[in-house]
């Protein structure tokens, strides 16, 4: 752990009043993208993100320094949403899986997406209907811009794992993609 | 504590079926009448032409390139499907003739589907006594296999191209197949051997027994509500249980950093693990005992939850290196944690 | 395409630039081949440079004021560091948030209401607070008369939720195998049972944590089932819709 990052932990830990609000600011805001992207809604988002300090203030004494503040932070993050998605998902939902819906084992598409079609607002939507496992990694690496070393530390995977799910995600948003164009196009 | 309800916007599919259908279901027998009153909007497949006899059997081989796709649906009759070598889909289907008098192999037709690389196969009903169809496939192995029965069994043996298999009341097994993604049965059983899946895989049955034999999967959702649930060697990194008064056993290994939930309300839940666990357990029921072979370092006293120790209704503490997370909940059932 | 599986490895590390060097004349070698890698490579950069520029969006001024009075509180009521959040802790309030998602979906798509305690009651510092076996009631502003209060308005909801998949349900059951629907109704059974045994435990024991999660758990498991119900009621009409187009399809011809 970087000794910044060690210094802080220590104020936090002694009770420093301003302290835990330095960290709140140092890592809120990647947080809450991350909260974001997972749950879906800036009001969910929110809540996690409350949830997700809260128990880093609650864990903070059993936090050795074993990894990076940021790595660390990023797990209890992860874990948080995973289990408020989970959570959510009533298991009847996953019946409402059509035979026809992405078949990523499909034959790759020969030509590449339309120049128009990586659109923020459809990019948000193919992330959407990620499943968990290769979102969180995709989120990680391509949106918070981590390293795969990091991103394994943090989902503890290997990093092969890592590089596959963020394959995986990004292969399943190509086909979202190219569904979504060739279906607006018609 | 903020409660802000979301409305979800997920259709619940009831509202949008739109034709209203009265049509002689499963098992009854007689032509349809005045009474069938049609939804002009169905669509009515290619070719499908009910004066040609198909016969009582209808095979077929259709030559697929790699990474190809299998969408079977069926009504009555079991469906097998094994994966091995070469380059072709074999479709073997027999009908056999309803309840009744002469075989009226017409009361069924299989229809089967070339679309580049994907084949489709379902068997149409048009009414009068049901006569079921028996499918026996081959795939090569690299195909996916997407099959749908409502009263018919469903096998898949060594398909490692992407499984998921439905039955409403036949029994569900995986036999050494990989990319595992979702099977499941209504009243049905549902039976997983050797088998894998790159990530999550859903299974479960309502009335039927889950029993898995030797899995390994990122993820896995395992459901019953009445049937009991049988995990044996199952690695993963993530796992969920559930079950109303089903009976849940597991036993091998805990992955470091795996997760566990297990949520019962009147079964009782065992585990029996092996190699050399550590864990974090939060174990809580309402009326049911807990015990622990593995003696617990309770977080709220301290002190070491022995072998034998007091029984108690909730448990929140660490063995070992505490790397993996259990949480068991149950409100009546037991819950026993022991050494393999 | 036989043989592109071989660079998937090589494709990802390309487009996360982290390529071997060593690999380079390889892949370069299949992509002047192989427009299909191409296209794929081309496409994965695309999206992964558009991930990167995804909007970052900023946490709302009001959430740092308000997480530091929950933490306040929870100084507050002195509780030892280092102890862990019991597992009825974000899960359950989610499980609460969940049921009255659920339920509101299912019933109307109507009104988004918001139930506030932070306002209402005293910093917590009764027993609850302190004892092992109820940490989510130690929460800033969380009463167990606060708890119950929303268990019961999440069991309300949940109740009229099932109420109405439960007519849904009963009025296509004709669509189903008759052993089918028997079973599902032995299940749903099952359930019932499950909750009434919740219920009676939390008449003796309203603040049980474990007889809350049993009921909101039995509740959830209610809706699932209702719903799987309506879903293969759903595909039975679906399948049958197909066949009576293939019988007047034959009528016609005849």
């Amino acid at each position: 752990m970087q000794a910044a990052d060690a210094e802080l932990v220590t104020r936090c830990r002694n009770g420093e009043p301003a302290a835990f609000e330095e960290l709140y600011r140092q890592h809120a805001g990647r947080l809450y993208n991350l909260a974001y992207r997972m749950a879906g809604t800036p009001a969910d988002a929110e809540d996690l993100l409350q949830e997700i300090f809260l128990l880093a203030h609650r864990k903070l004494d059993s936090f050795k320094g074993e990894s990076a503040l940021s790595t660390w932070l990023y797990r209890l993050a992860m874990n948080v949403c995973l289990d408020f998605v989970r959570s959510r998902q009533v298991r009847a939902g996953r019946l409402t899986d059509s035979l026809d819906d992405d078949r990523p084992g499909g034959p790759p598409a020969p030509q590449t997406l339309p120049p128009d079609s990586v659109a923020r607002l459809d990019l948000e939507r193919a992330i959407a209907q990620l499943p968990d496992g290769c979102r969180t990694a995709f989120l990680l690496h391509d949106v918070e811009g981590l390293e795969h070393h990091e991103v394994a530390a943090i989902l503890g995977v290997s990093t092969g794992t890592s590089k596959s799910q963020v394959h995986k995600a990004r292969v399943r948003i190509r086909l979202f993609l190219a569904r979504r164009h060739a279906a607006v196009a018609e | 504590m903020t409660l802000r309800p979301r409305v979800v916007c997920r259709s619940v599919a009831v509202a949008a079926v739109a034709g209203f259908i009265v049509m002689p279901g499963a098992g009854r027998s007689g032509l349809p009448g005045a009474g069938v009153v049609l939804d002009a909007a169905a669509p009515v497949p290619a070719g499908v032409r009910p004066q040609d006899d198909q016969g009582a059997r209808v095979t077929r081989t259709i030559k697929v390139g790699p990474h190809s796709s299998l969408t079977l649906s069926n009504i009555a009759g079991n469906i097998s499907v094994t994966g091995g070598g070469g380059d072709a889909i074999r479709i073997d289907a027999v009908k056999h003739a309803g309840g009744g008098s002469a075989a009226r192999f017409n009361d069924v037709r299989v229809d089967i589907a070339e679309h580049g690389n994907r084949v489709e196969v379902r068997t149409l009903p048009f009414g009068g006594e049901h006569s079921s169809v028996d499918y026996t496939v081959t795939v090569p192995a690299d195909t996916a296999v997407y099959l749908r029965s409502v009263s018919g069994n469903v096998t898949v043996t060594r398909v490692q191209g992407g499984v998921r298999a439905d039955s409403v009341s036949g029994n569900v097994t995986a036999d050494a197949t990989a990319h595992l993604d979702r099977l499941r049965s209504v009243s049905g059983n549902v039976d997983i051997r050797g088998a894998s899946s790159d990530t999550d895989l859903a299974t479960g049955s309502i009335s039927g027994r889950v029993t898995i034999h030797g899995l390994k999967a990122q993820g896995l959702d395992v459901s019953t509500i009445s049937g009991n649930l049988t995990l044996d060697g199952v690695t993963c990194d993530h796992l969920t249980v559930r079950t109303v008064s089903g009976e849940v056993r597991y036993a091998g290994p805990l992955a470091r950093n795996g997760r566990y939930e297990v949520t019962s309300h009147s079964g009782d839940v065992h585990l029996v693990l092996t190699g050399d666990p550590g864990f974090e357990l939060n174990a809580s029921s309402f009326s049911g005992d807990i015990t622990s072979q593995f003696p617990i370092a309770m977080h709220d006293t301290g002190e070491d939850h022995g072998r034998f120790g007091p029984l108690r209704h909730a448990i929140r503490g660490t063995y070992g290196d505490a790397s993996a997370l259990l949480t068991i909940r149950t409100f009546s059932g037991n819950i026993t944690l022991r050494r393999r | 395409m036989t043989g592109c599986e071989r660079y998937t490895d090589l494709i990802g590390d390309e487009v996360d630039g982290t390529l071997d060097v060593r690999a380079r004349p390889d892949l370069e070698q299949h992509l002047a081949a192989c427009p299909s890698c191409r296209a794929l490579l081309a496409d994965l950069r695309r999206i992964r440079a558009a991930a990167g520029q995804l909007e970052r969006l900023e946490p709302p001024a009001h959430v740092w004021p308000r997480l530091a009075r929950r933490i306040e509180a929870e100084r507050a009521t002195g509780r030892p560091g280092g102890h862990r959040v019991g597992w009825l802790g974000p899960a359950w309030r989610f499980g609460l948030a969940a049921a009255a998602v659920v339920a509101v979906a299912v019933v109307s798509g109507w009104a988004v209401w918001l139930v506030d305690h932070r306002g209402a009651g005293p910093a917590v510092q009764t027993p609850a607070a302190v004892s092992a076996a109820a940490p989510a009631t130690a929460a800033a502003g969380a009463t167990p008369a606060a708890v119950a209060g929303e268990l019961k308005l999440a069991a309300e909801h949940y109740e009229k939720a099932i109420a109405g998949l439960q007519q849904i349900a009963r009025a296509g059951e004709g669509s189903l195998d008759p052993k089918v629907a028997e079973a599902l109704q032995q299940n749903l059974a099952v359930i019932d049972q499950a909750i009434a045994q919740s219920r009676a435990a939390l008449q003796t024991q309203p603040a049980s944590e474990p007889a809350q999660a049993s009921l909101l758990d039995a509740f959830r498991t209610k809706v699932g089932l209702l719903q799987e119900t309506i879903e293969l009621i759903n595909e039975m009409r679906k399948g049958n819709e197909a066949g009576a187009a293939r019988i007047v399809q034959g009528m016609k011809k005849s």
